[in-house]
């Protein structure tokens, strides 16, 4: 069933999903926190949207405006793949929310706030030229500042939100200048009109325009996407925020970053690749190893998995540069399948320790030894998102980080697979630490809270898609290669 | 359908165990008993009604990028492995019943362990290099958990030690996979990892290449298969395990190894792997695992640590088979695997009876209880005469095949080593003699005298292994046919060497 055109029916269900809840919000008294479902149902009704036939079959364009601002937007493999990842970690974010939230204020501006980042992200991975990419880009950037700093009353939240506002705000306005250039050299914003300029070749003077403005993309994306050296904001940010918009930012949010790397910069760095590639090396390795160095050092369990997540964006990195240099829609397919894979593994991770904040009050590692004992369905929750993340079969971590290092191999990559390798069994080793604390020690603090049922179901359907794709990894790859070929046009060594 | 089937069974047997432990407690042995028994029925059944049994099932197929079929293959090869993993997890899960009848959490105990027979089925029946490090990884986490759980001693640290040597030597593996990977896509245009399909690389695989495949894999299982210097992990953990998982780790989780050795190893590094200096290198590490092993197996006094060592000897022996790479070696060493896995077994019972039923497990404060115990001594003289490699049971056929074997060897010293290997028994018999004596002859300290026989759960699986060594070892024309089989198609399909 289709209603206007595709692209504009899956905006205007996830704007829906947005704008309802201040309406519905009025008439609801008592149990604001159900407003939750709303969510839930848009999000579902996307997917079944999606998936059916004759939207997920071709490719389907909408262009709103002509003239100077001019707009465009597409679905094809690579934003279907991205909808896709971005509706499945909603879900359960949403239904997390409803137990984790409960006991905030405030929940009509969380949902409608949570709705607009979630509007801004499909919208984004939608966009075909750098202005339509922009408005969703600051839709979904502001909330997510806001959101970061939703328990204002505490001081944590707000410092961590203005860090991350005033990074993220002058990322965005690098990135805005960027545009600006690249408009003045193509006269066009549509990222064809752009690979068209920059595959006609480039040459003499001209290369200076074309090197900043890449340099500006990069830089602008890199805030967002958190790798290094641009990473400062996110370690603060991504715990100070309620456990289920933490689950959001680190799994998909940073994944806007991701999007546009993709979209709209390889092109630049596929033309610069002399520049380009020794900065590229050099950001992916030292991303990957700081990040898990320093993620294995940390006492707050939310902050280790925010610099998991830094190394994570470092492994799809690995991806980038294996396609940018030999692999081709391998290196893509895998770091695609990568982004796949961690948001499900983060999104567990960071939910699962809501639930663990919801009975403990409590981030310590220190404080969850022996939590196993008590709550062992948390527990095991928390350990399965490790483990993916850490590239353990049966998981979906094993099947992408593994794709990686192939990728990379094939690519001639050699240095980067053994670090990648080297930091996925570091991160694994460590991990099984702390299983071992969780589950073999004494508990040091007593909690007789019930975990509530939303919040395992939550937890449960991640789990079930993560087996899923653990045992059937086809259910991912097949998707994450039809995203890597609608890409593969933007480069020219395909 | 059928290898597949069984590997259902396997994980929801895991679920139903875990639910019915908690009204039959350890008695949930008897259960997964069964459960593995019906798994050993059903591979039986698909082997012999067309050996080998083929079955491939769509796993990922997408054109253009990577082609690869869940494939379960039980050929001659498979099913001695299958055979021996199952009967000894089988008979280690009614040793349970007896052995962890106080223990506490009883029902993960038993859902982990179907799950750790599910990984090392699952790797041998797999035929497909990525399916076969799925399923080898599989084994980790249970295996871990079980040590570190109901273990011994230093429980948690041996168990850590246990996951980190063998994830690090994982880390190779996956390596070695992307490299045949790549391999496979410059050569056949796609990914894939059907082993049928890599088989077609063979031959146009580089000298340089191939050396770097060797290093890789053999540091990769030679971990699994604690070849020295790659042992560290082993005498802890199958010392400290409990003692049934002992039984699985020592008499047939090591041996997986090897078998990846044989199934992925060896075929894509055949022409190195063939040269002289390569089997001068192999059989000498060989021999240093094999006398490593029985060395500090003597001079032990915990009766567990003993018999650890004596599996690293004992992987010597399997390793000189396959080192040697020749029909008859192989066929000792895959040969030796089936035995030692029955031998080694009964073995660390008897070495649980002395925990469980006796209390103790030094060596120095046990002695003379052959008059106690008169079964359990007999069966442990059955268990330690075959290690020793006497005639008439199982061991003795296989390590004569593996002598055979080793003098047909690609190399100018194999006279030498043939000598060395033959030395090596001696050291055997040796460490076996005195495990024998100090537990059940010499004097019967004081405090001893209460001790009365071990329960028939415990009796009843040990000498079901003994009869089994013992018949086989009489008898192996059965296995050995199908070995031979299962070993021409091998040779047959990697185009060589016999």
């Amino acid at each position: 069933m289709i209603l206007v055109n595709p692209v504009v029916d899956i905006l205007l269900i996830s704007g829906l999903a947005a704008v309802i809840v201040p309406l519905l919000g009025g008439l609801v008294r008592a149990e604001k926190r159900f407003l939750g479902i709303v969510g839930v149902l848009a999000y579902i009704a996307l997917l079944a949207y999606l998936l059916q036939p004759d939207v997920w079959g071709s490719i389907h364009r909408y262009e709103p405006f002509q003239g100077l601002f001019s707009s465009s937007l597409t679905l094809d493999g690579f934003s279907k793949f991205f909808i896709l990842v971005f509706s499945i970690l909603a879900i359960p974010v949403y239904l997390h929310s409803i137990d984790y939230m409960a006991r905030d204020r405030n929940l009509v501006l969380y949902y409608t706030l949570t709705g607009i980042m979630m509007f801004g992200l499909i919208g984004l991975s939608m966009a075909d030229d750098l202005f339509t990419f922009f408005v969703f880009w600051e839709a979904m950037a502001i909330s997510s500042y806001v959101l970061v700093g939703f328990r204002y009353h505490l001081d944590e939240p707000v410092e961590a939100a203005v860090k991350y506002l005033v990074m993220s705000g002058v990322a965005s306005l690098l990135m805005l200048y960027g545009i600006s250039i690249i408009y003045g050299l193509v006269g066009s914003l549509r990222i064809s009109a752009v690979v068209a300029y920059l595959q006609g070749g480039v040459t003499g003077q001209a290369i200076y325009p074309v090197l900043l403005a890449a340099t500006l993309l990069f830089i602008g994306f890199g805030v967002k996407a958190a790798y290094f050296p641009f990473w400062t904001w996110l370690p603060d940010a991504h715990p100070a925020a309620p456990s289920p918009i933490s689950a959001l930012l680190s799994g998909i949010v940073i994944k806007a970053g991701i999007v546009g790397l993709a979209k709209f910069a390889l092109p630049f760095i596929d033309l610069l690749d002399e520049v380009f590639y020794p900065i590229l090396v050099i950001v992916t390795v030292v991303t990957i190893t700081l990040a898990n160095l320093m993620a294995l050092m940390q006492s707050d369990v939310k902050r280790l998995l925010a610099y998991s997540s830094i190394a994570n964006i470092g492994f799809v990195l690995i991806g980038y540069v294996s396609a940018l240099y030999g692999a081709g829609v391998v290196g893509l397919a895998a770091a695609f399948s990568h982004v796949l894979s961690h948001a499900l593994g983060k999104g567990l991770a960071f939910l699962a320790v809501g639930g663990i904040l919801y009975v403990l009050h409590s981030r310590a590692i220190v404080d969850l030894e022996g939590f196993g004992k008590r709550y062992p369905g948390l527990s095991i929750a928390l350990m399965i998102a490790l483990l993916s993340l850490s590239g353990l079969p049966p998981l979906p971590g094993f099947w992408s980080k593994w794709l990686l290092i192939l990728s990379a191999w094939e690519a001639g990559e050699y240095l980067i697979a053994g670090v990648g390798v080297f930091n996925s069994v570091l991160a694994a080793i460590y991990y099984l630490w702390l299983f071992q604390r969780i589950f073999f020690s004494e508990p040091r603090i007593e909690s007789r809270v019930e975990v509530p049922g939303y919040l395992l179901t939550s937890l449960t359907i991640l789990i079930f898609i993560m087996v899923a794709i653990g045992i059937y990894p086809e259910l991912m790859y097949s998707y994450a290669f039809e995203a890597a070929k609608a890409l593969a046009p933007l480069l020219a060594t395909p | 359908m059928l290898v597949s089937l069984s590997l259902y069974i396997l994980v929801i047997g895991a679920l139903i165990a875990y639910l019915a432990a908690e009204k039959l407690g350890a008695k949930t042995g008897y259960l997964v008993f069964a459960i593995i028994a019906a798994v050993q029925g059903i591979t039986h059944y698909a082997y012999v009604y067309s050996r080998p049994y083929v079955e491939r099932i769509s796993w990922v197929d997408i054109p253009g990028f990577m082609e690869t079929t869940l494939f379960f293959k039980v050929d001659g090869i498979g099913f001695l492995f299958v055979t021996i993993i199952m009967t000894v997890t089988a008979l280690a899960a009614i040793y349970s019943v007896g052995y962890m009848e106080h223990a506490e959490n009883i029902r993960v105990y038993y859902m982990a362990y179907l799950i750790y027979v599910a990984g090392m089925y699952g790797a041998i029946v797999s035929y497909n290099l990525i399916q076969f490090f799925f399923f080898w990884e599989l084994m980790l986490i249970p295996s871990y958990y079980m040590i570190a759980e109901w273990g011994y001693g230093d429980r948690r640290r041996v168990a850590f030690k246990y996951f980190l040597y063998t994830q690090l030597g994982s880390i190779l593996l996956i390596i070695a996979i992307a490299i045949l990977g790549t391999l496979s896509v410059e050569k056949i245009g796609v990914l894939t990892f059907d082993l049928d399909a890599l088989y077609g690389l063979i031959g146009s695989i580089d000298m340089a290449t191939q050396r770097l495949l060797l290093f890789l894999m053999l540091i990769g299982f030679g971990v699994k298969m604690a070849l020295v210097p790659l042992h560290g992990w082993l005498p802890e953990a199958h010392a400290e395990a409990p003692t049934p998982i002992s039984v699985i780790l020592s008499g047939v989780m090591i041996e997986i190894g090897l078998y990846g050795l044989i199934r992925y190893t060896i075929p894509f590094t055949l022409d190195v792997w063939g040269s002289e200096f390569f089997t001068n290198l192999l059989l000498g590490l060989a021999l240093i695992t094999l006398f490593y092993g029985g060395l500090n197996a003597l001079v032990q006094r915990d009766v567990k640590r003993l018999l650890a060592y004596s599996s690293i000897s004992q992987m010597g022996y399997m390793f000189l088979g396959v080192a040697a790479l020749n029909f008859v070696s192989l066929e000792g060493g895959i040969y030796h695997v089936f035995s030692h896995g029955l031998l080694k077994a009964l073995l660390f019972m008897v070495a649980g009876v002395m925990i469980h039923v006796v209390g103790v497990r030094s060596l120095d404060q046990l002695g003379g209880l052959a008059g106690k115990m008169p079964l359990t001594a007999s069966l442990a003289i059955i268990g330690a005469m075959g290690i020793a490699g006497l005639p008439g049971i199982a061991a003795f056929i296989s390590e004569f095949m593996i002598f055979g074997g080793v003098w047909e060897a690609n190399t100018p010293y194999r006279l030498a080593f043939l000598f060395i290997a033959v030395l090596g028994s001696a050291l055997s018999a040796a460490y076996m003699t005195v495990f024998i004596r100090e537990i059940f002859f010499r004097e019967l300290p004081e405090e001893l005298e209460e001790v009365g026989e071990a329960p028939l759960t415990m009796l009843i699986p040990m000498a079901g292994l003994a009869i089994l060594a013992i018949v086989f070892g009489v008898y192996p024309k059965p296995l050995l046919d199908i070995l031979v089989a299962g070993l021409e198609e091998f040779f047959a399909a990697i185009g060589g060497v016999a």
